[in-house]
């Protein structure tokens, strides 16, 4: 899985800076999907958004108002791939949808892996 | 003698022409018994996990939205059973969680944890959007749905059908977090700032327990 991981991510990283990347399926109630942009977006990183795929253009819109999403940190719609990898991460347990923020340094390896 | 019927006269004007009576928006509520005229549901194989909320459409047919079955159950206007609408799940037309109903013309609108889904009459699925902030009721009036989200800038959000924002407004009591020590600042709004959405004479009201927000 990692190595899968690994491979996906290194693609999206090739940029050379510090990457955020936050797979989005499930914004409830309990659930608050923007863990730590309040910290990163202080810093010099490249944040994406990636929700899931059924997202409206309206869904996307309120959420970057919902979440004060700056303009300029990009909100897309997952591919496949990155389903696969929300899955993959979320495998364990079945009945729970998480969100994931993964942090990729400036050479493409992964610094952090957090599901929330 | 004629004091004490002064007296008398005098409070009694004063308590007709007092503001709560002779207020235009006040009126006197009607207090007749109810009678029950019917009880549902009638058909044994209907069952409701929890006591539904529930919604009516012009023919009398009754929308009952049962959180537990995360589904609706459509019945007629005699409680017997129609159609079961929605399902448990995140995807288009299922529902997670519901837990406001209401129907506005010919169309069924159900909020649940995460989105607001529109179904037709006959449980067809239409469309839903989402929602990203906790919320505490809906109304639903001409082409706009009435969120009440504490959680958001304003209490009260306004969206169309297809989930754009229309406009916001209701302003929100503002406090120090930090006194309301555990409690998450979602879980503060929604306390200070409770209320309901209620949908009558063409005209939103939301009726909040406390006094008025600023």
């Amino acid at each position: 899985m990692i190595r899968f991981l690994a491979i996906i991510i290194f693609l999206e990283a090739m940029t050379g800076i510090r990457t955020a990347l936050y797979l989005i399926k499930d914004v409830n109630t309990f659930c608050r999907p923007c863990a730590k942009y309040e910290q990163l977006k202080d810093d010099y990183v490249r944040i994406l958004f990636l929700v899931d795929r059924d997202y409206s253009d309206n869904d996307i819109e309120n959420f970057r108002n919902s979440f004060k999403i700056l303009p300029h940190h990009d909100i897309a719609r997952m591919s496949g791939t990155w389903e696969r990898v929300n899955k993959i991460c979320c495998s364990r347990n079945r009945r729970l949808i998480y969100n994931l923020l993964v942090i990729i340094d400036s050479e493409g390896k992964i610094e952090e892996i957090r599901r929330f | 003698m004629k004091i004490e019927s002064g007296v008398c006269f005098g409070l009694l004007f004063l308590f007709f022409s007092s503001p709560i009576l002779s207020s235009r928006g006040i009126e006197k509520a009607r207090t007749d018994r109810l009678n029950l005229v019917t009880s549902f549901p009638r058909d044994e194989n209907v069952f409701f996990q929890t006591t539904p909320f529930i919604a009516l459409d012009n023919e009398k047919n009754i929308y009952a939205l049962d959180n537990r079955q995360h589904a609706i159950l459509k019945l007629d206007s005699d409680g017997k059973f129609v159609s079961r609408i929605g399902r448990q799940g995140q995807g288009p037309g299922e529902l997670q969680w519901p837990a406001w109903i209401q129907v506005w013309n010919k169309h069924i609108f159900v909020a649940d944890n995460t989105s607001i889904s529109i179904f037709d009459l006959e449980g067809h699925f239409q469309n839903r959007f989402r929602k990203f902030h906790s919320m505490i009721s809906m109304a639903v009036c001409e082409d706009r749905v009435f969120l009440a989200q504490p959680g958001d800038d304003n209490i009260i959000n306004v969206y169309d059908y297809d989930g754009k924002k229309l406009f916001s407004f209701g302003n929100k009591y503002s406090v120090d977090y930090g006194i309301y020590k555990g409690w998450t600042n979602a879980a503060i709004d929604g306390y200070l700032n409770d209320g309901k959405l209620l949908y009558a004479g063409s005209r939103i009201y939301f009726i909040t327990s406390g006094s008025s927000p600023d």
